[in-house]
């Protein structure tokens, strides 16, 4: 009874996220996504389940766990769906274009340029650069988010960010 | 809540074992940090797997053994993706070469980054994972599994009405 009550609420979630793209996406959509569906939903979904439903606290706990992994999963599938990546369009380009290709006809036809500045534009929207006449500056927020990855590479160990 | 508790300190200490496990093959093999990840979840999981029997023959309850093995499912899903996100994010490169040279312009920052290496990385990243092959100059699709794995997202990209960045320059034909 527990999974499919976790799969009922994922698919609301799912529909209510549906619904409100298509009529208006927010700006800042992490942040939505963080305080709407991580914990406004299942707050929400507590507090009525409490009032309303004779199941015992553990129960709605194990829902509300299952339901936060696998809606955080969706999250970060959801960086994909929303920006391209170069590696699957790639496979789909070949795809459709006779599986075969000359290596430096497929380089001239990538828009590595237009990528780079597009996520340049979003660092500096988010506050983690400066972006002054052409000149990007870290600021003290990218900074510490820099650090922040550099620490977590040291602890697991991981050698370079290929990017 | 003791079962509650119960899970959630069995979903710490795989999550733990884990990391570990992924650290200490980080260390000692040259494998990318995704197929080392791979391997330590795939042992992980075997531990889940056996709870889950374990669970099922003795605790008689096969709902809450399953749900623990997906979140612990989940949860190294979620791990995998920081993991990803580390080593291949874009966003993280650039951030890293800045806070690396503290100011650098935009036109420097591309040459350094932007160029043919950029699409040689994916090139290279795709042939590790017996996606493409290279054939002198010729680049040749060799499998399709990734073709048809992404295209939920493609799916999904219409259904929530995003368009998505053009990253390849299509044929005039």
């Amino acid at each position: 009874m527990n999974l499919i009550t976790i799969a009922l609420f994922f698919v609301f979630a799912i529909v209510f996220h549906i619904l409100v793209w298509r009529l208006h996406r927010p700006h800042r959509v992490h942040a939505w996504f963080f305080l709407y569906m991580l914990i406004g939903l299942p707050l929400l979904y507590l507090v009525l389940l409490t009032i309303f439903s004779d199941h015992s606290i553990y129960n709605n706990l194990l829902i509300i766990l299952g339901y936060e992994f696998l809606f955080t999963s969706y999250v970060l599938i959801y960086a994909a769906i929303e920006q391209s990546s170069l590696s699957l369009d790639l496979i789909r380009y070949l795809k459709h274009n006779g599986k075969k290709m000359l290596a430096d006809d497929l380089i001239s036809r990538c828009r590595a340029e237009g990528m780079i500045k597009i996520r340049i534009r979003q660092l500096a929207d988010e506050g983690f650069v400066e972006l002054e006449s052409g000149r990007l500056k870290i600021t003290q927020k990218g900074n510490s988010l820099a650090n922040f990855i550099q620490k977590m590479r040291n602890i697991f160990k991981i050698r370079n960010i290929d990017g | 809540m003791i079962l509650f508790l119960v899970i959630l300190c069995g979903l710490v200490s795989l999550n733990l074992f884990s990391v570990v496990l992924f650290v200490a093959m980080n260390s000692i093999t040259k494998n990318t940090p995704q197929y080392n990840f791979i391997i330590s979840s795939l042992l992980t999981m075997l531990i889940v797997i056996s709870f889950y029997i374990y669970s099922f023959t003795l605790l008689q309850d096969i709902e809450n053994a399953f749900l623990f093995c997906s979140v612990c499912i989940l949860n190294i899903f979620i791990i995998f993706q920081f993991v990803n996100l580390m080593t291949t994010s874009i966003r993280l490169k650039i951030l890293s070469l800045v806070a690396e040279k503290k100011e650098i312009s935009e036109k420097e920052l591309i040459d350094l980054y932007g160029g043919k290496g950029f699409i040689e990385n994916r090139f290279k990243r795709l042939e590790s994972l017996s996606q493409i092959e290279r054939q002198n100059n010729t680049i040749i699709l060799k499998s399709e599994l990734f073709y048809w794995l992404s295209q939920p997202i493609y799916v999904a990209r219409h259904i929530l009405n995003l368009k998505g960045e053009e990253t390849i320059k299509k044929r005039a034909d």
